[in-house]
């Protein structure tokens, strides 16, 4: 069976960067947080990180990410393409 | 000349829902621009429409105007929304039970019913819209004046 190396497209040298995830688990995530205008009445942002899917669980929500010293709870797990990367939705945890 | 009704009775209606205890004095008309997280919550009073009645034939015509008087409760907070959002238009609800005074002449507003929205963001957002009929009377040439 091939493996992919996804760590190319992970590498902290480029754009990825260190997240703790679940507390104690360092992996490598690109992280966007783009503007989003929510209802159309509040400027906001919508906080999102790519990454590996094998970096974290089946089912990661509710789970703690730090980022930028900033923790996050993902919110919801999108599979992207085969699978082998997921794009994590996350809101601020406090 | 006074302002149009429409504008007197949301100034009325601004006035009461100003310094409730959750949103404050953080009370908007009409918003184009969106709200900054650090300004919720917040309420937003504005009155979209208007459907008036004839009740005199000759001019100038005596008009019933159903003016249609909406708040709108703007918040965001980590994980459910919904709760303050209630309690907003709890808040609203009372604020607005009795009658305004518009004019000079006593106003009752009915409540029509509520909306709530939400979306996820940095932290989840949502609105709630409370909607509310006045019942005004006023010509068509002077409209600024309520009967």
């Amino acid at each position: 069976m091939f493996t992919e190396d996804l760590s190319v497209f992970f590498d902290t040298d480029d754009f990825a960067e260190d997240a703790t995830y679940d507390t104690v688990n360092t992996i490598a995530v690109i992280f966007d947080r783009a503007y989003l205008e929510q209802l159309g009445m509040i400027a906001s942002a919508e906080p999102t990180a790519l990454t590996r899917a094998a970096d974290v669980a089946a089912d990661p929500t509710g789970k703690p990410l730090v980022i930028r010293g900033v923790t996050y709870t993902i919110r919801n797990i999108l599979p992207q393409d085969d699978g082998a990367v997921v794009l994590l939705h996350l809101e601020r945890a406090a | 000349m006074a302002d149009h009704v429409r504008k007197q009775l949301r100034d009325a209606a601004t006035t009461r829902v100003t310094n409730l205890a959750t949103t404050g004095t953080r009370v908007h008309g009409f918003r184009v621009d969106p709200l900054q997280l650090t300004a919720l919550p917040a309420l937003s009073v504005w009155t979209p429409s208007e459907r008036p009645e004839a009740l005199t034939i000759h001019a100038p015509i005596n008009y019933q105007r159903d003016i249609e008087l909406r708040v709108t409760g703007i918040a965001a907070a980590v994980g459910d929304v919904d709760d303050a959002l209630d309690l907003i238009a709890k808040e609203v609800e009372i604020a607005l039970a009795t009658a305004l005074t518009v004019g000079g002449k006593s106003v009752q507003l009915e409540y029509l019913g509520t909306e709530q929205r939400y979306e996820r963001g940095d932290k989840t957002g949502g609105t709630v819209e409370l909607t509310f009929v006045a019942r005004m009377f006023a010509t068509g040439a002077a409209p600024d004046v309520p009967l």
